[in-house]
Formats: structure tokens, C-alpha cells, sequence
């Protein structure tokens, strides 16, 4: 996994290079927008981690440099500046998600891998301790196939595309059945208590909240921390 | 703050007061000498008058004394039926020839060219009276006429009342007059002080000056002019803080990185990332304080409150389960008319002072629903609460409750009272039924923020 990091403030951007490569990623470091346009036409990046305020250009330039020339790379933006207008129309450029300094180095990590989770499709899916095989339909924890029925695979596939975001049970729902027959909440908390079971040990986290529904958490489990 | 001191009514008024007693009293004492003297002179001419004719009489006919005074004579006196006329008549050597006893010795003499009059209290009443020595047929003739002065005195009353009377209305008009006059005048004044009292302390806007009168503008020019400073003063202090909040970000983002990064370093001294955390919070909520002070008029929109929640709640749930704390949710549909932001920004730190104080594997309910105008939020814990005595001072800058164990640093509940301000909503601190932590309970009204933005 190629990572850009674009930073002009030396000790983050060096503080943020030292994480990526002890979660396993190679970074290669930019310090002014001028030198990430030059990296990002001679290689080929995963990600790109991006900060706006850069000493020669904005670094929305590289967003838009990206949609120009048509690389899909997702772009994590890390910006000081925090207003609701800068993130949208930053995401709107074309970045794919945008995070506010200081931010715990956890969250900065769950996101890149979130970022690149985004990119790998047709591959297998590293979710926790899972791999999923989105094309097969089926899971593997530790490469051992996991034995799923169609309704439990198609659970998993729904939460994996969800992690971290409320799902509420009518969304299950809508997931697990195609025509709206109506599903009792009893039903639904029956099926989930039941997948809860099944991937025990899955570094994985299903939670009920109450009033709301569920919440998918995705453990650090595919990085190298 | 004394009134009478600062009174622009009582000060006018006191200065015009004495003035037009004075004028007024000095008006009646010119009238009443006016009036007397022509009374006096008209009373005299009749005494005068009625004298001649009875020498006229005693001439015409030599050998008659008459012993009354003639009709004509006394229509001449301008007597009235109550007045008593006192006549006598003496020779020369002061024998009484006709009329009533005589009324004094010592009276001076005149002639009719030059009457001698006198003042004269007798047997209980005030005479007027004339003393005229006069020549008949050769013979002296000493003749003293007077009558009591009630047909002067009504005189005078008639004359003090036709000219005093009006006098006194006048006086008193002028009072009635002065005191509308000063009260009219100082309507734009009052004016102004409801529309400065009525404002809001982040209401800085000038004020009218169209319809106030020319002597009030200096002033109000001066409070506008204050007013604008006033505002620069804040916005560059506010600038300030949000400018110095920014730009600690990124160096704190490469200290923080730095230090998670190092390895063996932070896990022999966890209190350094410990530290740095909290440096990150605070320049954080500094920020976010600056953001909610007055004067910032957040972007106004209609939303739902529960959907807000259920969006934030994302956000929340992992920091909840780091501690291990359940959250609950109670939503019922919530739309206001409001500032988003605001509303997001309150329930993040209350959501956070919650899952920050209380109980670890503790239980945080958040609650909405509509109540009447408002509506209510509620964030409640089974932590350890705050205790009645402090839920003042948890609202002051800085200031940390005596429960408060861990790494906050004394904000969360400031940013949401000038947030709570900000919307006109109210915040209530008080003890989580059920749970026996804390709860916050926030008033947002549902549409007063629409109608004070109008």
C-alpha cells in the first residue's frame, strides 16, 4: 500500500509518515503541493493525505488535480481549518473524507484504512480478522472459510459497508429482505443476537443501541499496530 | 442614581417655578394698588362731588339748613343701601349745625378747589372722609362728610377679581403647560432608552437616528460611534482567540503525532501524551468558545433535532465504548427553526462531559422531544452528578467541579452556555432520575430565534 502524505509542518507530517509505516503502508513525503503533483504523475498511490494550507498552493489544487486527470485516489484531507463550508466544498472537489487537526492518531489510521477499504473491490475485503470475498460471497477468518448462510453473508456484506454508522433496523431490514414484508423488531433483534455469535472473535464489535439500532465497529485488525 | 438630581424635569421646573410665583405675585400687588387707587379716586370725586352740592344747596337757599343729604347727593356717593354716611355741618367755631356728631376735632381743612381727605375708624367702621371749609353768604360753614368704604371695598373686590383671576389661571397653565412641554420634549429621549434597554448584549447595531431631535443626535452619534468600537474591540479579540486557537493546531497535531509514534518514550511517561491530548482539547474548545461568543449570528435553517442526534451519535458511540458506557436513545421528531451548528456543537460537549465524567461502564441517555414553544433536550449519566452548590460555577470559564476526575479542562459546559445564549435556549443542571448522575436539560425554543432575527 503506496501513501502519499502531502505536510509542509515538518514534525507532523514526520510524526504522521512514522504511524503510516508502523501500520505497515510505504509513504513517500510531500512538503509543497508543487513536489505531491510531481510525485503523484511519476507513481501510483493508494491514498493520498492531504493538508490545505501548504506553502506554495492551496492544497485543494491537488484535489482538483486529481479529478482533473481522472486518478481515482482517494484523498484524506487533514486540515486546521474546521468550518462546515471548507469540508464540503473540499468533499465536493472531490476528496473522499476530511479530517480536523489535532486528530487522534487512531481515528487519522481507522480513516486511511477506511480510504483504502473504499478502493479494494473485486479484491478480498479485510474486515477485522475477516476477509471478504465479495464476489464468492463468502468470508474467511485467519484464510479458513467461515461457514455463512445466504441471510448471515448478506448481514455481514451490509454492517462491512457500514462500519462506524449507526444502522437502524429498518435498514437491516431493507437489506435482508428485498420485498418489504413486514419484519417484527423481534425478528430482526433475534437475527442479530444470533450473528453476534457468529463472529465472536472476528475482532469485530456489533452493538446494540438502544433506541437507534446498531453500530458496526471494524477493530484494529488489518494494520500493522 | 438619585433622581432628583439628574431630573431634567425637576430642574426646569425648579428653575421656572420661583420666577413665575414672583412675576405672578408681583402682578396681583400691582393689580391691587391699581385697583385701590382708582377706587380711591372714585370714591373721593363722589365725597367731593356730593360736598359741592350740598354748598349749592345751603346757597340757594340762605335761611334753610337741611338736615339730610339730598338724593342726588347721595347717588353722587356711589353709596350702596349697607354703606352708613356720617354728615355734619359746623360754624365757625365748631358748633354742630346739622347731621350726626361730629366725627373727630383734629380733621384738617380744605376748600372745595382742594378737599382735605382723611381715613378714619369709627365706631367699628373704616371711613373715608372729606373735610371742605366753604363760604356761605358771608358765613364760614365747616362741612365733613365720609362713608364707610364698602362700596370701594366691592369695588376693589370687583376689579382684583376681574384682573386676578385670570392672573391665576394664567400661572397655572403655564405649570400644566411647562411640565406637558418638558414631557413631550423628552418623549424621543424615553423612546431611546426602550429601544437601547430592549437591545441584547450582542446587539450592536447603530441606532436610529432619523427620528430623534437634532439636540439628542451628538449623543446618540457618540453611543453609535461606542457601539462600533465596541464591536471592532470585540471581533479583533475574538479574531484573537479563534487566529491564536488555529494556528496551535498544527503543532500540536506534530507533537501528538510525534508522541504516539515514539514508542518506548510515551509508554514509560504515558503522562506526556496524556498531557498532549489535553493541550489538543483545550486549544479545541477554545476555538469552539470563541466561535460562540456574542456576535456571531449562526447560519439559521429548519431541521429535526432527532435527526441531528442520530447523525452526531456516530461520532459518539466510539468514544462511549472506549470507556465502556452504553447510550441510549430516546427521540421523538424534534423540528426547530435554528443554528445547526450550535445545536451540534452543545450536544458534542455535553455528550462528551457525560461520556468524560461519568461512570465507566456507566449508562448516558440522550433524549429529545417537543414541550409546547421549545424544545427540550436532555443528556443525563449515572456518573457522579454535580453537586447542587457547584451547578453555578460549572457554567464559569475554567472552572472544574469537584467530581470532575479526569482530563477535562473546565469548558464544555461554557461553550454550551454561550451556545444556549446564542439560541436563546436555557440550560438546567439538575439530578438524573433513575440514574442518579447528571442531567443537562436544554430549552431551544423552537421558533424564537426566527422572530428575533426579524
Amino acid at each position: 500500500m503506496n501513501i502519499l502524505l502531502i505536510e509542509d509542518d515538518q514534525p507532523l507530517a514526520d510524526g504522521l509518515a512514522r504511524a503510516l509505516r508502523q501500520a505497515g503502508y510505504r509513504v513517500d513525503a510531500a512538503g509543497t503541493a508543487g513536489e505531491a503533483l510531481r510525485l503523484l504523475d511519476a507513481g501510483a498511490y493508494d491514498a493520498v493525505v492531504l493538508d490545505l494550507g501548504l506553502p506554495d498552493l492551496d492544497g485543494s489544487a491537488v484535489v482538483a488535480h486529481l479529478a482533473a486527470h481522472r486518478l481515482d485516489t482517494p484523498v484524506l484531507v487533514l486540515s486546521a481549518r474546521d468550518g462546515l463550508d471548507e469540508r464540503v466544498r473540499l468533499l465536493d472537489i472531490g476528496a473522499d473524507d476530511y479530517l480536523v487537526k489535532p486528530a487522534a492518531l487512531d481515528e487519522f489510521l481507522a480513516r486511511v484504512r477506511a480510504l483504502l477499504r473504499r478502493r479494494r473491490t473485486g479484491e478480498r475485503l479485510q474486515v477485522g480478522r475477516l476477509q471478504l470475498d465479495t464476489d464468492g460471497k463468502r468470508a474467511y477468518l485467519d484464510d479458513a472459510p467461515l461457514d455463512l448462510n445466504g441471510r448471515e453473508w448478506a448481514l455481514l456484506a451490509f454492517l462491512a459497508a457500514n462500519p462506524g454508522r449507526i444502522v437502524s433496523r429498518d435498514e437491516i431490514a431493507a437489506a435482508l429482505y428485498q420485498n418489504d414484508a413486514g419484519v417484527s423488531d423481534n425478528a430482526i433483534e433475534q437475527i442479530m443476537s444470533r450473528f453476534r455469535k457468529r463472529i465472536a472473535d472476528c475482532g469485530l464489535n456489533l452493538r446494540t443501541v438502544r433506541g437507534l439500532g446498531y453500530f458496526f465497529e471494524i477493530g484494529d485488525g488489518d494494520g500493522g499496530d | 442614581m438619585e433622581m432628583a438630581a439628574t431630573s431634567l424635569r425637576g430642574h426646569l421646573l425648579a428653575l421656572l417655578l420661583p420666577v413665575a410665583v414672583v412675576a405672578m405675585l408681583g402682578g396681583i400687588l400691582a393689580v391691587y394698588f391699581i385697583a385701590l387707587r382708582a377706587s380711591a379716586t372714585a370714591l373721593d370725586d363722589g365725597l367731593t362731588d356730593a360736598a359741592e352740592i350740598y354748598a349749592a344747596q345751603l346757597r340757594a337757599r340762605p335761611g334753610e339748613v337741611p338736615q339730610e343729604l339730598s338724593a342726588h347727593a347721595q347717588r353722587v356717593l356711589l353709596a350702596t343701601p349697607e354703606d352708613r354716611i356720617f354728615f355734619s355741618l359746623m360754624d365757625v367755631n365748631g358748633r354742630l349745625l346739622a347731621g350726626d356728631v361730629k366725627l373727630a376735632d383734629d380733621l384738617p381743612w380744605g376748600s372745595l378747589d382742594k378737599p382735605a381727605f382723611f381715613d378714619l375708624n369709627h365706631s367699628g367702621f373704616w371711613l373715608r372722609g372729606v373735610s371742605v371749609v366753604f363760604d356761605v353768604n358771608g358765613q364760614v360753614r365747616h362741612m365733613i362728610l365720609a362713608t364707610t368704604a364698602q362700596k370701594r371695598e366691592e369695588l376693589m373686590g370687583d376689579i382684583m377679581l376681574g384682573m386676578v383671576v385670570p392672573q391665576i389661571v394664567l400661572f397655572l397653565l403655564s405649570i400644566v403647560l411647562v411640565w406637558a412641554g418638558i414631557r413631550q420634549g423628552l418623549t424621543p429621549l424615553i423612546a431611546l432608552q426602550s429601544e437601547i434597554g430592549r437591545r441584547s448584549h450582542r446587539d450592536l447595531r447603530p441606532l436610529e437616528t432619523r427620528s430623534v431631535p437634532e439636540e439628542l443626535r451628538p449623543i446618540v452619534a457618540e453611543v453609535n460611534d461606542l457601539f462600533a468600537r465596541l464591536e471592532r474591540a470585540i471581533e479583533a479579540q475574538r479574531n484573537f482567540v479563534a487566529d491564536a486557537a488555529h494556528q496551535l493546531r498544527t503543532p500540536i497535531a506534530g507533537l501528538l503525532a510525534q508522541l504516539e509514534t515514539a514508542g518506548p518514550v510515551t509508554v514509560e511517561n504515558p503522562a506526556l501524551l496524556l498531557t498532549a491530548r489535553r493541550l489538543a482539547r483545550l486549544v479545541g474548545q477554545l476555538l469552539a468558545l470563541s466561535r460562540a461568543e456574542p456576535g456571531i449570528e449562526p447560519a439559521q435553517a429548519d431541521f429535526d433535532l432527532a435527526a441531528l442526534i442520530r447523525e452526531e451519535a456516530n461520532a459518539w458511540l466510539p468514544q462511549a465504548f472506549r470507556r465502556d458506557i452504553e447510550m441510549r436513545f430516546e427521540l421523538a421528531a424534534a423540528p426547530l427553526h435554528g443554528s445547526a451548528h450550535a445545536c451540534r456543537e452543545m450536544l458534542a460537549n455535553l455528550v462528551d462531559n457525560a461520556i468524560r465524567y461519568g461512570r465507566s461502564g456507566g449508562i448516558v441517555v440522550v433524549s429529545c422531544a417537543c414541550d409546547g414553544d421549545d424544545v427540550v433536550v436532555r443528556v443525563d449519566d449515572d456518573g457522579p452528578g454535580i453537586p447542587p452548590e457547584e451547578r453555578q460555577r460549572v457554567f464559569e470559564r475554567f472552572y472544574r467541579g469537584s467530581t470532575a476526575s479526569a482530563d477535562g479542562c473546565g469548558l464544555g459546559l461554557p461553550i454550551v452556555a454561550a451556545l444556549a445564549r446564542q439560541q436563546d435556549a436555557a440550560v438546567r443542571l439538575d439530578t438524573a432520575p433513575g440514574l442518579g448522575g447528571l442531567r443537562v436539560e436544554i430549552r431551544v425554543p423552537r421558533r424564537a430565534v426566527r422572530e428575533s432575527a426579524a
